[in-house]
């Protein structure tokens, strides 16, 4: 009987997966019936899958039967080549006295919006053509069926924190069956459809100022070198505890990312990467193009000059989801592409440019994890308990053949090593932190030919020269005075401050200013410190612009050890941008 | 358990710091009402200001954390943007929200005030949520053999 219900089990797992098109982070999610099948609940699923075939031996009728199939919905706009979206600028106004905001007419959002829009159907290798844009003043709603960019609402947008969370609020509505019900009718449409989908930016109540504008000049590799930021007439940015600014042009790449039914990328040099803070006129990387080719491709202009690599990453012969797959540009270092394993450990990504590359697969265990991705399955499922992995041989992709490769290895002992270069450690020291509150290192690291970056911050386990050496992908950039050092880790642990009997009120001497505990709440404990390297990064006058990784490797260590010749790498965090 | 909380805790919180992108910085302990093992035990769905939110009831098991404001309740309600509609055939999903929510799994829950600021009623964000309690398991094991 058991027999049976495996060989039931494989032959849903192949009708679940029919194509194995999971390049770039796409929005995917896995069903049954409608509701959400995860990882987790993935035996629960089974069990219930078992309980309604039992059960549907006494059903009558095929419309009453229950769920018996798992579906996999991939988010995809029915009519790629006639999207529409809305500007809502209506509520652009300042709702309290921290609010801000630059002096941006509705000609210059709709000016920044639309350039975004020609990045994306300016890929020669992508299918996409969106309406002229207009703008609107009704407010956002997932079930009216139009896509809209709202800027700044005053209503609520309720079920989200209070001051947290960023400044941008997705919201997609999805069908997940082919009989739905949407605006009032009954339709059919293809699992997967994207019937709505809104952006909010800024939500309300959200606590830094926030301060829209727009930067001129053309998108360029690593953003623009000579971005300012402006202060806001009549405001001054001393009044904000925390402020943020926000580019438009940026803002709206992600949201019309997100209308396509692109997730972020787990490439940090991408520009639909969540990691970067200011990406101010970013030009598309190779994986942004590849990424929106697989959604829609443009199939006679792929063919000509571009090829496709598919494949299974098994390990301890069994197959793992959300291994993120990269492509390495063997000669320029450049991560070109990359793509989440499925439950199946399958993955596949087309439309890749002629070449030779490295492949290796890594865990999201570093500065990308699985709770950055909430629209797609398979890596927000990802298992993390293996190390990265690099195949032995370089792959050629040529066009219009398929490249196929099995990726298949044993579990490494935990990996002694995990690349950090974000957050506090990266770029303050202790006092400076102190004194300047939380940070975010500005990733990928923006670089110009002929520049020098002192002293710049690696941390995490065993991350030593003791251990192994740090390193660059490709040509034209390198490292130099790598010296250790140990490097400040937060947020440390608040406690209530005392309360004075007789005021009720705290001791103000016992209770001081912190940016990270502030009163009525006081530092606990130290933080910890963790190891870590710092070093000068150098990019040669001639250094071609474009995406680098940043690698440690365990090679100073006994090659009896279990970490030696182990890897962690930081996936496209550093950009040679363009002068 | 709660012996140990001053163990995991501060990693549990830095790993929803990197977690979570945000281009205003990585978020302080402070900004957790409470954290609590429990089991959620109902959803109902709401249309809200245009948006649909679906309220859930948590009955926790143990709590690992609270502000001192904060009561222990036998039950506690939750918030969260977005909605599974099965009888409608869709989904409606939200970048900020947690990318799924067990129902009747214990789990670990990081509860967050709402944007209204609401005094019984809370939120959770995408990652403020742990199924997978064997990590904890492991984690306290890694901080006992030290």
């Amino acid at each position: 009987m058991k027999l049976i219900w495996f060989i039931l089990l494989q032959v849903f797992f192949l009708l679940l997966f029919p194509t194995n098109l999971y390049a770039f982070t796409r929005v995917t999610d896995i069903s049954l019936g409608g509701a959400t099948v995860t990882v987790g609940n993935l035996e629960a699923t089974f069990e219930t899958i078992k309980a309604n075939i039992k059960a549907n031996k006494t059903i009558k009728g095929e419309r009453n039967k229950l769920p018996t199939m798992i579906t996999l919905v991939h988010g995809r706009q029915v009519d790629p080549t006639n999207i529409q979206i809305e500007i809502n600028t209506s509520q652009l106004i300042a709702t309290s006295k921290m609010d801000g905001q630059l002096p941006i007419s509705n000609q210059g959002f709709l000016n920044a919006v639309q350039e975004s829009i020609s990045l994306f159907e300016n890929v020669p290798i992508a299918d996409i053509m969106f309406k002229p844009l207009k703008f609107t003043s009704t407010p956002a709603s997932p079930d009216d069926g139009r896509n809209v960019l709202l800027f700044r609402p005053i209503e609520s947008v309720e079920g989200i924190a209070s001051g947290a969370g960023g400044a941008s609020v997705s919201i997609i509505n999805v069908a997940k069956t082919e009989n739905i019900i949407f605006m009032g009718q009954k339709i059919m449409v293809k699992p997967g459809t994207l019937l709505d989908v809104d952006v909010v930016f800024d939500p309300p109540d959200n606590d830094p100022c926030l301060f829209f504008e727009i930067h001129g000049g053309d998108y360029k590799i690593g953003g623009n070198p000579n971005a300012v930021r402006l202060e806001p007439k009549g405001k001054s940015i001393d009044e904000c505890k925390n402020p943020a600014y926000a580019d438009v042009g940026d803002f709206a790449v992600r949201g019309i990312a997100r209308v396509l039914g692109l997730e972020s990328s787990a490439i940090a040099s991408s520009a639909f990467s969540r990691s970067p803070v200011d990406m101010t006129k970013y030009k598309f990387t190779n994986d942004d193009e590849i990424g929106l080719a697989n959604l829609y491709p443009k199939t006679a202009e792929i063919n000509k000059t571009r090829g496709t690599i598919n494949g299974k990453v098994v390990i301890n012969k069994k197959p793992h989801i959300g291994v993120h797959v990269v492509l390495e540009d063997l000669i320029s270092g450049e991560p070109v592409a990359s793509a989440f394993t499925d439950i199946e450990g399958d993955f596949e990504i087309r439309a890749i440019p002629e070449g030779t590359y490295s492949v290796y697969t890594e865990p999201l265990d570093g500065r990308v994890r699985p709770t950055d991705f909430v629209y797609n399955s398979f890596a927000s499922n990802a298992k993390l308990d293996f190390a990265t992995a690099v195949f032995p041989e370089p792959i050629t992709i040529k066009a219009n053949m398929t490249t196929s490769i099995r990726l298949e290895f044993e579990k490494q002992p935990r990996s002694a090593f995990n690349l950090n270069t974000q957050i506090i450690p990266g770029v303050f020291t202790e006092q400076e932190a102190i004194d300047g509150g939380l940070g975010v290192t500005p990733i990928p690291i923006r670089i110009r030919p002929g520049q020098r970056i002192s002293k710049v911050r690696f941390w995490g386990d065993n991350i030593s020269t003791d251990f192994g050496t740090l390193s660059i992908t490709g040509d034209g950039i390198t490292l130099s005075n790598i010296e250790n050092e140990h490097n400040f880790i937060g947020p440390p642990i608040c406690e209530d401050c005392e309360i004075d009997e007789t005021t009720g009120k705290v001791v103000p001497e016992k209770c001081p200013e912190n940016p990270f505990c502030p009163p009525p709440r006081r530092i606990a404990a130290s933080p910890d410190k963790v190891p870590g390297i710092t070093a000068d990064i150098t990019a040669s006058p001639d250094a071609k612009p474009g995406p680098r990784s940043i690698i440690f490797t365990g090679d100073k260590l006994d090659t009896d050890h279990p970490s030696f010749g182990l890897r962690d790498q930081l996936t496209g965090a550093i950009i040679i941008r363009e002068e | 358990m709660i012996k140990y909380l001053k163990y995991f805790l501060p990693l549990f919180i830095f790993q929803l710091s990197l977690a979570s992108f945000s281009s205003v910085g990585s978020i302080p302990i402070e900004h957790y009402e409470a954290i609590v093992i429990g089991k959620m035990i109902s959803q109902k769905v709401k249309k809200i200001n245009n948006y649909y939110v679906t309220e859930y009831k948590l009955k926790p098991e143990e709590w690992l954390f609270k502000k001192t404001a904060i009561k222990k309740t036998k039950y506690i309600k939750i918030k969260i943007l977005g909605a599974d509609l099965p009888k409608k055939g869709i989904i409606i999903k939200s970048s900020v929200s947690p990318e799924y929510v067990p129902m009747n799994k214990e789990a670990i829950f990081f509860l967050e005030k709402t944007i209204k600021k609401e005094k019984k009623i809370f939120t959770i964000s995408k990652g403020g949520i742990i199924m997978d309690l064997n990590m904890k398991t492991e984690i306290l094991k890694k901080e006992l053999e030290l």
